[in-house]
């Protein structure tokens, strides 16, 4: 089964720059960045299909350059910013909101579980007001793919290739 | 009895809720799921994941394997069972083409 994440990011710029209607933002599209992880064949995916007219496309593939490119993204003339969906940003997800929140620029990330609402002291939680999450929620997916195993162990049958849609984007407005 | 086994690019287990997930989707089936196999935090590197998709491969456990955290671990999987006629069949959640 597949999250067809490389595919959003469309998605994603049609909300950042106002294409799309719901709670639309309007960022020119020369201002909004990507950040990848060159290392992985979503970030090469995201790349080819990132639009020429597009802002930088920004490259980090561990802790370190994950706050370089951020401070890099910070400084530079762009306004919001996409974070990729590879596997290694959500592994650093905390980490990662910690250092966009630095930016103080608009971050739209690509999984729900980017509200980190779980999170407390210590723990950082996307600024309000300057932050999208677009994307499917890990958690049900992560469930689905246990029924989709059960389903498929159980019956024998040959395994489907069920797509999961990404969540309607929301704009956070957390308290 | 089928003994399902996870390999993850990323934490799964560690300091993540994707296998109290997981599990929770395998609903009464959960019992298939062979815990002390999981393969977690393998890396990306082409090398890693194929040790762990051979370990799997040997673990009498498991009859069946599951990748996840990438199309990497996913690849490790496809490319080990074109090398081996007997290697176990595998299931992956992925976000990118194979």
């Amino acid at each position: 089964m597949t999250l067809e994440s490389f595919g959003h990011n469309a998605d994603r710029l049609d909300h950042l720059t106002g294409k799309s209607a719901a709670h639309a933002h309007n960022f020119p599209l020369a201002q909004i960045a990507l950040l990848i992880n060159p290392d992985s064949s979503v970030g090469a995916d995201e790349s080819l299909r990132w639009p020429s007219d597009g802002g930088h496309i920004y490259q980090a593939r561990d802790k370190t350059t994950i706050q370089s490119e951020l401070g890099n993204f910070a400084g530079s003339n762009h306004t919001a910013i996409i974070i990729s969906a590879d596997p290694f940003f959500t592994d650093n997800l905390e980490y990662v909101i910690q250092q966009a929140n630095g930016t103080s620029k608009h971050v739209c990330y690509s999984f729900q579980e980017y509200a980190n609402a779980s999170a407390g002291a210590g723990h950082p939680h996307p600024t309000h007001n300057k932050h999208t999450l677009h994307g499917p929620k890990l958690l049900d997916a992560y469930q689905q793919l246990g029924q989709v195993v059960a389903s498929v162990i159980s019956s024998g049958a040959a395994p489907l290739q069920p797509k999961l849609e990404p969540a309607p984007p929301i704009v956070a407005n957390d308290p | 009895m089928p003994g399902i086994a996870v390999i993850s690019t990323i934490a799964f287990r560690t300091n993540a809720p994707w296998e109290a997930a997981f599990t929770g989707g395998l609903g009464v089936h959960a019992g298939w799921y062979v815990s002390g196999a999981l393969q977690e935090s393998v890396g990306f590197s082409q090398g890693s994941l194929t040790t762990a998709v051979s370990n799997l491969n040997a673990n009498g456990s498991v009859t069946h394997i599951v990748t996840v955290g990438g199309v990497a671990a996913a690849r490790a999987a496809w490319s080990y069972g074109n090398q081996h006629g007997q290697a176990k069949p595998f299931l992956s959640c992925r976000g990118n083409h194979v």
